[in-house]
């Protein structure tokens, strides 16, 4: 019976549209542009959920800009590109101090995604890479006191958007091949 | 007591008794449940009874945009196996109730396989979260969707 069932599944499947997928969410859609202004939140960790196909943490606020006592959930990459991005599993822990510039979830949903995170007293460390190439071509990069994400050298700047990508040509910063090349040479 | 103050007790009480029965027997027919509208009327004119009995209305949402989603082989073509679960969050569950509106698979090929579309309240936002979950090792791919019924 389960391998009649099986079958007919498969059989359905067959007929369903195939989609290529060359992202999972699209951050954008739910977070807004990677340019959009961010907020900054303090909170305590509550749980972490280290997995794809997005890394999930909890926490509940304690200060900057949402009330604190609320839960709220950050959402995050991939775990692989969580770990290109220079982050551990190890890095963050239940009961944890995090401090974050993040963008609200656009449609009122308690869900964050971090434009940076500090972890008790580290240092701000960018997580995300785009955000990092647009802050850096509007010159506003250096004093937002962020550490750059470890996958910036290296990245397509294609993400970053047109207007961007130009300015940081200019600065000497894509090569040939449209690759960021940072720090500045 | 005398006896004749019993007797005259006795046709006081069944003189009264009669009256009310003959009153209430004779009632015109129209006359109840028009006085019961009236009243009726006057009731639900009452602000304290039209701010406690407003009707509820209900609304549902519109699935999310995106689907839950994931699947079985990366954009370079290579197997992505699970485990994995993909969430998205609805709405706050203080007064809506969700349900599954779709449920897509894509390369089931092995009994082992695992996929499934769930709804779920997360019991630390409050919030209904749809879920597509790939079973351990599974690499076939699907796609699930929801709405919401609120009650405001």
């Amino acid at each position: 019976m389960k391998k009649i069932y099986c079958l007919l599944l498969a059989f359905v499947a067959a007929f369903l549209p195939l989609q290529a997928a060359f992202a999972h969410h699209n951050t954008q859609a739910e977070f807004g542009a990677f340019d959009s202004p961010t907020i900054y939140i303090e909170g305590k960790i509550s749980r972490v959920q280290w997995g794809n196909p997005h890394i999930a943490i909890e926490f509940v606020t304690t200060g900057g800009d949402l009330p604190a006592g609320e839960k709220w959930r950050i959402a995050s990459h991939p775990v692989q590109i969580q770990i290109d991005h220079g982050f551990a599993k190890e890095d963050f822990k239940e009961g944890d101090i995090v401090k974050m510039h993040a963008w609200k979830h656009v449609r009122g949903i308690p869900q964050v995604w971090p434009r940076a995170i500090q972890i008790n007293d580290g240092p701000m460390r960018s997580n995300m890479r785009f955000a990092d190439m647009i802050d850096i071509a509007k010159g506003t990069f250096t004093q937002m006191n962020i550490t750059a994400a470890a996958n910036l050298n290296g990245s397509p700047v294609v993400r970053a958007g047109e207007p961007y990508i130009t300015k940081l040509k200019e600065m000497g910063l894509v090569d040939d091949k449209g690759i960021m090349v940072w720090p500045a040479p | 007591m005398a006896m004749w103050q019993q007797a005259l007790v006795t046709v006081v009480v069944a003189a009264a008794t009669s009256f009310v029965t003959l009153r209430v027997a004779n009632q015109p027919t129209n006359e109840g449940p028009a006085a019961v509208d009236a009243l009726a009327t006057q009731l639900a004119a009452h602000p304290a009874l039209k701010a406690s009995f407003t009707p509820p209305v209900l609304s549902i949402s519109t699935p999310p945009e995106e689907d839950a989603w994931l699947d079985g082989m990366g954009a370079d073509g290579k197997p992505r196996p699970g485990p994995a679960d993909d969430v998205k969050p609805l709405v706050s569950s203080d007064n809506a109730v969700c349900f599954l509106t779709e449920v897509d698979v894509k390369g089931f090929s092995d009994a082992g396989d695992q996929l499934a579309c769930r709804v779920s309240i997360d019991e630390f936002t409050g919030f209904w979260e749809l879920h597509a979950v790939q079973g351990d090792g599974t690499d076939a791919s699907v796609r699930c969707n929801a709405q919401c019924l609120s009650i405001q």
